[in-house]
């Protein structure tokens, strides 16, 4: 709500946010206002924001259709590199699972995704790699996230156990 | 998942925005009402100067849109830099270095006629854009408060402006203090006869669309309007904030310095103010009125000059004072600036709504 969203401004007007330095949403030196409404328009239905009008304000929507309106912002932009930072935290099931689909997709796209999260199910639903960090530091690196469960997760968390610095350096691609 | 694009909320936001000022305005005046029947020894005749004064004659009603000339020029400059969420005061002192600039051009500086006003207004206005942006660098550069640092550069700017008039340009023939009188070619025509509304009716209502275009249809307008909702929202996305906050600041005062030299050349043939004439602080009102929209501070300087020349009327003909309107004023910007009077008539306008939704 700090970085995400003005609440006073429209659905479409923080949408837009990050669109009008190039040239696409221009008409010499005035915005297009219909291309953006028009755009604005399948965002909202393509992300599901549950509002009666893209020009409704930001501050009228419940927690999860706010966050749908920043995913809906930042997953549109063809990103090489997502941070999802607790991308689902106190948001109902049915946006969480839109948003898990939409970082399949992008990950499908060829943008990577470094997601994080304190829900394990979330992690180990989604990814494809996982990191483990205990202390600030990590301590284990999986490179296949389907060959972990969440009690070899656990012991790295609590930190009892811990890879040597071969293992984890395998997470780093040249 | 009911996801059919209505404009539904929309509406009632602005049919409850309707609601609430004629509810404002209904209350301050019944406030009126009661007052002048308790003060006055002839109500009748003072309700009816206040509200009907205004419009007793031609020359009368010229008062009002002169008066609503320079309100709408302040109201819209504050409304830009309120817009960006700067509490720049300096309109005031702009206004003021606007009119005794565009009195410096008038006199000093002979053109032909056409290109002599517009030089003057343009310069007056530049001067006025330095005035309220020098606040916004001192905010961006080490952190002052606009607000403080903006009031008291007002009386630096006005004691500027009457240094200037009174030892540069007096007229020792006058009888009070004014400047010499201004070059025909500089003073703005006169429109309508019988009153003294002048050409500057035409630059204030393009001034109000170019102001409206500029923030609701440009990229800047956008980053501005995203600054003043949340400065981190905007940063974040990539808008330079600081270079928002010295432009909009510009422009406020730019507006608010075209306005003095329009005032000056439209309504005076010589440079007479030997105070700051208030326009700049009018503004505010104006402003917190239209909400910051400079669609309605037209309309709400039309009303707020309606209401001032009327009090004037009831002034005059009346054993009531002027000071009677300042209560009024006072009441209708109190009910209007607060955001939750009427708010749970609103909750439940949109309730219903809701339900009948469903």
């Amino acid at each position: 709500m700090t970085l995400g969203v003005a609440k006073m401004a429209t659905i479409e007007e923080n949408l837009m946010s990050t669109y009008l330095d190039g040239n696409e949403f221009k008409k010499g030196i005035f915005l297009n206002m219909k291309k953006i409404n028009e755009w604005a328009k399948d965002k909202v239905s393509e992300f599901i924001v549950k509002t009666d009008s893209e020009k409704a304000m930001v501050k009228m929507l419940s927690g999860g259709n706010i966050q749908k309106v920043v995913v809906a912002r930042e997953f549109s932009n063809n990103p090489k590199f997502i941070v999802a930072d607790q991308p689902t935290r106190g948001i109902d099931i049915g946006a969480a699972k839109f948003i898990h689909k939409k970082l399949i997709e992008l990950r499908d796209k060829g943008s990577a995704v470094l997601l994080v999260s304190a829900d394990l199910t979330e992690v180990m639903d989604l990814s494809d790699s996982l990191m483990v960090m205990y202390g600030g530091e990590i301590v284990a690196y999986f490179e296949d996230a389907s060959q972990v469960d969440e009690m070899q997760l656990g012991r790295y968390m609590l930190g009892i156990e811990r890879q040597t610095p071969e293992e984890i350096g395998r997470c780093v691609y040249e | 998942m009911n996801n059919t694009v209505k404009p539904k909320k929309l509406k009632t936001d602005t049919k409850f925005e309707i609601i609430r000022f004629a509810a404002a305005i209904g209350i301050s005046i019944s406030l009126a009402f009661i007052i002048i029947l308790f003060v006055s020894d002839d109500p009748m005749l003072a309700i009816q100067k206040l509200f009907l004064g205004p419009i007793e004659s031609t020359r009368r009603f010229g008062n009002v849109i002169e008066l609503a000339i320079p309100l709408t020029f302040a109201g819209l400059a504050i409304s830009v830099m309120f817009k960006a969420n700067q509490f720049n005061m300096g309109a005031e002192g702009a206004f003021f270095i606007g009119a005794v600039m565009a009195a410096i051009v008038a006199i000093k500086i002979p053109l032909p006629p056409f290109i002599h006003p517009i030089f003057a207004i343009l310069l007056a206005g530049l001067m006025g854009g330095i005035v309220c942006a020098i606040p916004a660098v001192l905010k961006v550069k080490w952190g002052a408060s606009e607000l403080v640092s903006s009031l008291m550069l007002n009386y630096v700017f006005f004691n500027l402006g009457i240094y200037i008039i009174n030892n540069k340009l007096r007229d020792v023939n006058a009888g009070a203090m004014a400047s010499v009188e201004f070059e025909p070619s500089a003073m703005l025509t006169k429109l309508v006869p019988k009153t003294r509304i002048h050409m500057g009716i035409f630059i204030v209502i393009v001034t109000a669309i170019i102001v409206y275009l500029f923030l609701n249809r440009t990229k800047r307008g956008y980053d501005l309007r995203m600054t003043g909702y949340n400065m981190n929202f905007a940063k974040y996305s990539g808008i330079k904030t600081t270079a928002v906050i010295l432009y909009s600041q510009f422009i406020g005062g730019f507006i608010a310095g075209i306005g003095g030299a329009t005032e000056m050349l439209g309504m005076y043939s010589r440079f007479k103010w030997q105070a700051l004439p208030g326009y700049g602080f009018d503004g505010i009102i104006v402003a917190i009125l239209a909400k910051n929209n400079p669609v309605l501070v037209p309309v709400a300087a039309f009303f707020l000059a309606y209401l001032r020349i009327g009090a004037d009327r009831m002034g005059s003909a009346t054993d009531l004072t002027y000071e009677m309107v300042s209560i009024i004023q006072g009441v209708i910007i109190m009910l209007i600036a607060a955001q939750s009077f009427l708010a749970k008539y609103k909750q439940r306008m949109v309730v219903k709504e809701a339900k009948i939704d469903e």
